[in-house]
């Protein structure tokens, strides 16, 4: 089977969640053929996984150094129109009926297209806010060819030549859905969309208040929102992540018979289950430095912690490069500030997380926003017992195998941890439950097993 | 779970929220679950509690925070820099004796021409990475830049004075010339003005004297030690500003992106030298008085261009339609063109009385401005992008010249029309072109 695995900014450019499990997925299927189309900034990234034969990598950079090369002919009258039609769409309440049939229109008007540029675009922006019911602050010229220029960027997608698929796999909702919907609408290729945080949710936490004027800012948002909505309502499948994903999805279209769960696993060789209680009490956090998964509150608890059990110990492991140098900053000298600077020790990126596992008592989630944890189901897998806040998918992970307690919490937090500390038996007993909750539900063959019958489902019928 | 005040959840839908889902997503990241909407705010979800915050919030969406432009306008470091554009002629008063005959004249001409392209070319690379920024990277270049296309320029000099047998003499200004172009480039690109003016010294104090000495005294020994001075003195300072970087050659895709600007000071030296080389002997040197207002005139262009330019990044920001930013803008073009006019022919007037007084002889300036507006519309139109459509125009403007002047006319009529049609022709075209939003 030749599969359109579709990406942005994530596999192979990028470490972290999603590019994990990518790769899990590829490894794993050498039966079928995965052509991975990589939306990326510049096409200069550097790629940082090791691709395996039977995947071909195709760039789509969206800002490469030289501008693309313009053919001579002016855009025809109809794309023209389906693309004055797209822009209004994001300006007028209930535009979404006119996005999806103009988004529709730009993708199947045929090899080459061409968006309509220049001051044209610029206009139909500026005439749309002007006659818009909503009111709110003016659109500039300037706001406005800020968002036409991004959004010749963000549509390049849409307009790319694929190579037939039997299937196209967007691995997020967005951006990375574009070439999908177009193969869906010019070809009727099957159309699967994985989630494993909510990409339109994420679009609204990422694009700052400060970076643009509220127009500009607004009607790039609503270009997200319009997309997102096509994307659930046109694909064949939507696999969540995590059941709690699906609320997001299920409230922006999808129905509930296309709409399937399947978690993240780990490899359970990779992550055998820790026998022996280390030397010392040690509490372990693994991630990447990111205001999300609120540090603050875990040194709080800690401290809390140390208080009782001066013996305690708290490992924080994750690279500077693996997120906000300042927000790590800000950790150790809040550790420092509470007189638990001596306990608390920051090891940077480590190369192998199970030697972690290995000398933890019990592992330590405090984020505010979660999906799906892979380094929750790594701490499980190992046996650790884990005390968590319940955001996200968290607590479905979790499942009664370890302590939920509520984000922003940091006596919680602590008493979890101190039960935990202080009870050897109740220790094992639910380090016990992880490792056979995760042996259960969250290993790798379990995870790429379902895609594969995904695979299978949504192809047969269709002449190979 | 934890129960936030209504107050505070309220005050998640901010004035600047979009919609009822981003305020959803930021209920969810301060840990509020579709549990605690029913159990806190009697409602079915996060999604309906969002819906309610963004009906019930005070404010609507906040009005533009003005933002300051990228440029500031200096006025007094315009003003020397137009300074530092005609300090230079002094130097040539000083050495007028080595150039004679229409081979060392042409020499001087063609290496000027080159030596302006170079420059051209360097300056463009240099601002790139200054605006980068990467200021290493700049004086890297430049250092690298003049140490490659100084020999190279002096060695064609020779090259073509050994073909055209042209006197040493004359050989030595033309170098000097292109080395002193070349080397005041680097200070002038690295914001060095008040360096390069101290450098000149020498010569600004040693020509007027030799001038007011009268006789024979301005080509004499000292005065010409003291141009020489301020040669090496322009040397040493395009070397103490790049002091630390590494000579390195500008690499091919540079050399390609600043071909363009190497075309340009090619075209331009041809406009301005097109007059004081068709007169050379047949016309006293205070014929060219009107060149001196003209070179103090681009530090006045220069700083035209950048009040141009922050009133532009205003007006985007502050126009609802094109039309009105069309409108603005051709306004803005029009009275800028017109200031720039007035003040050179106000000083190219003034030059030629000053002639006149000296000499007797009243020199021409009509041509002098034509040329000078055109100029300024060349550099507009360059500063805002559009670049071979201004070369192409420029270029076709020197070969009509050179062609006119085949037919005997008298050039500095043939410079009014020629230069006055290529002022005409870009003045529509920056209406045209700086009227649209989009480049």
């Amino acid at each position: 089977m030749r599969l359109a695995l579709l990406t942005e900014g994530t596999y192979p450019y990028a470490h972290g969640g999603v590019s994990v499990w990518c790769d899990q997925l590829i490894r794993a299927l050498p039966r079928h053929h995965f052509d991975v189309y990589a939306i990326c900034a510049t096409g200069r990234e550097e790629s940082r996984w090791e691709v395996p034969d039977w995947a071909t990598v195709h760039r789509v950079p969206l800002w490469p150094g030289t501008p693309p090369r313009r053919s001579p002919a002016r855009p025809r009258p109809d794309v023209a129109g389906a693309y004055h039609d797209l822009l209004s769409s994001l300006v007028t309440p209930d535009g979404d009926a006119g996005f999806d049939r103009a988004l529709r229109h730009l993708a199947t008007a045929g090899d080459g297209t061409r968006l309509p540029d220049g001051d044209r675009p610029i206009g139909w922006l500026l005439d749309a806010w002007r006659h818009r019911p909503a009111g709110g602050p003016p659109m500039s010229v300037c706001d406005a060819m800020r968002i036409a220029e991004i959004l010749e960027r963000w549509l390049l997608p849409l307009l790319w030549p694929g190579p037939p698929a039997d299937l196209a796999h967007a691995t997020a909702n967005g951006l990375a859905a574009l070439p999908a919907l177009a193969a869906k609408w010019r070809h009727g290729t099957p159309m699967l969309v994985s989630e494993h945080g909510v990409y339109l949710r994420e679009r609204y936490l990422c694009l700052a208040a400060d970076c643009y004027p509220w127009p500009v800012r607004a009607t790039l948002l609503r270009f997200q929102r319009l997309l997102c909505t096509t994307v659930y309502r046109t694909a064949d499948l939507v696999v969540a992540g995590n059941r709690y994903n699906r609320r997001w999805e299920r409230h922006l279209g999808v129905p509930e018979d296309r709409l399937r769960t399947i978690y993240n696993g780990v490899d359970p060789d990779e992550f055998p289950a820790v026998t022996a209680d280390p030397a010392v009490p040690a509490l372990v956090w693994t991630g990447r430095f990111d205001p999300v998964k609120d540090l603050e509150t875990l040194i709080r608890a800690f401290a809390l912690v140390h208080e009782r059990m001066p013996e305690a110990r708290l490992r924080i492991v994750g690279g500077a490069r693996d997120g906000d140098p300042v927000y790590r900053q800000r950790c150790a000298d809040l550790a420092g500030e509470l007189g638990a600077a001596g306990a608390v020790e920051f090891t940077g990126r480590v190369p192998a997380v199970r030697e972690v596992y290995a000398h933890a008592s019990v592992a330590v989630q405090s984020s505010v926003s979660e999906g799906f944890p892979y380094a929750l189901i790594e701490a499980m897998m190992s046996g650790v017992p884990v005390v968590c806040t319940g955001v996200g998918g968290v607590p479905e992970a979790v499942g009664g195998a370890g302590i939920v307690v509520p984000p922003r919490d940091p006596d919680a937090l602590a008493a979890g941890c101190l039960r935990l500390l202080a009870d050897a038996g109740l220790r094992h007993r639910l380090g016990g439950a992880g490792r056979a909750r995760a042996l259960r539900l969250f290993t790798t063959e379990r995870a790429v097993g379902a895609y594969d019958e995904v695979y299978r489902e949504l192809t047969a019928g269709r002449p190979a | 779970m934890t129960i936030h005040p209504e107050r505070e959840i309220a005050n998640l839908a901010g004035a600047d929220v979009v919609d009822e889902l981003e305020v959803a997503a930021m209920l969810e990241t301060h840990g509020i679950t579709d549990a605690d909407a029913v159990s806190g705010y009697g409602e079915p979800d996060v999604f309906a509690l969002a819906t309610r915050l963004m009906r019930d919030r005070p404010a609507g969406p906040p009005a533009p925070v003005p933002e300051a432009a990228p440029w500031t306008p200096e006025p007094a470091r315009h003003a020397l820099r137009g300074l530092l554009y005609v300090l230079p002629a002094l130097g040539y008063v000083a050495v007028a004796g080595l150039v004679a005959g229409r081979a060392a004249i042409l020499l001087l001409a063609g290496s000027l021409g080159v030596a302006w392209a170079a420059g051209q070319a360097l300056a463009y690379l240099g601002h790139v990475r200054l605006g980068r920024p990467d200021p290493d990277g700049a004086r890297e270049l430049l250092r690298g830049g003049t140490a490659f296309a100084v020999p190279l320029l002096i060695l064609l000099i020779v090259g073509s004075a050994l073909v055209f047998a042209v006197p040493p003499g004359a050989v030595m200004v033309a170098s000097g010339q292109v080395v002193y172009l070349l080397a005041a480039t680097v200070p002038l690109v690295l914001g060095a003005e008040r360096l390069l003016a101290l450098a000149l010294a020498p010569a600004t104090v040693a020509v007027p004297a030799g001038l007011i000495a009268g006789g024979d005294a301005v080509r004499s020994a000292p005065v010409l030690g003291a141009v020489c001075l301020s040669l090496l003195a322009t040397v040493a300072v395009a070397v103490h500003v790049t002091r630390g970087a590494p000579v390195t050659v500008p690499g091919r895709a540079e050399l390609t992106a600043a071909l363009p600007y190497a075309a340009y000071g090619l075209c331009a030296a041809g406009l301005v030298l097109f007059v004081p080389v068709s007169r050379a002997g047949s016309a006293p040197a205070a014929a060219m008085a009107a060149l001196i207002p003209l070179s103090l005139s681009m530090g006045l262009a220069e700083w035209l261009l950048v009040r141009l330019r922050i009133a532009g990044h205003r007006r985007l920001r502050s126009a609802t339609t094109l039309a009105g930013f069309a409108r603005h803008t051709r306004l803005a073009v029009t009275l800028t063109v017109a200031g720039y006019t007035v003040a050179l022919a106000a000083g190219c007037r003034l030059a030629a009385l000053t002639a006149e007084r000296i000499t007797g002889v009243t020199p021409g300036a009509a041509s002098f401005v034509a040329l000078g507006a055109a100029l300024f519309l060349s550099l507009m139109l360059l500063a805002y992008g559009y670049r071979w459509p201004v070369i192409g125009a420029c270029a076709t403007a020197v070969g009509a010249e050179l062609a006119l002047l085949a037919g005997a006319a008298d050039p500095e009529t043939i410079q009014l029309g020629v230069t006055g049609l290529l002022a005409a022709g870009l003045f529509l075209a920056a209406l045209t072109l700086l009227g649209r939003a989009h480049r």
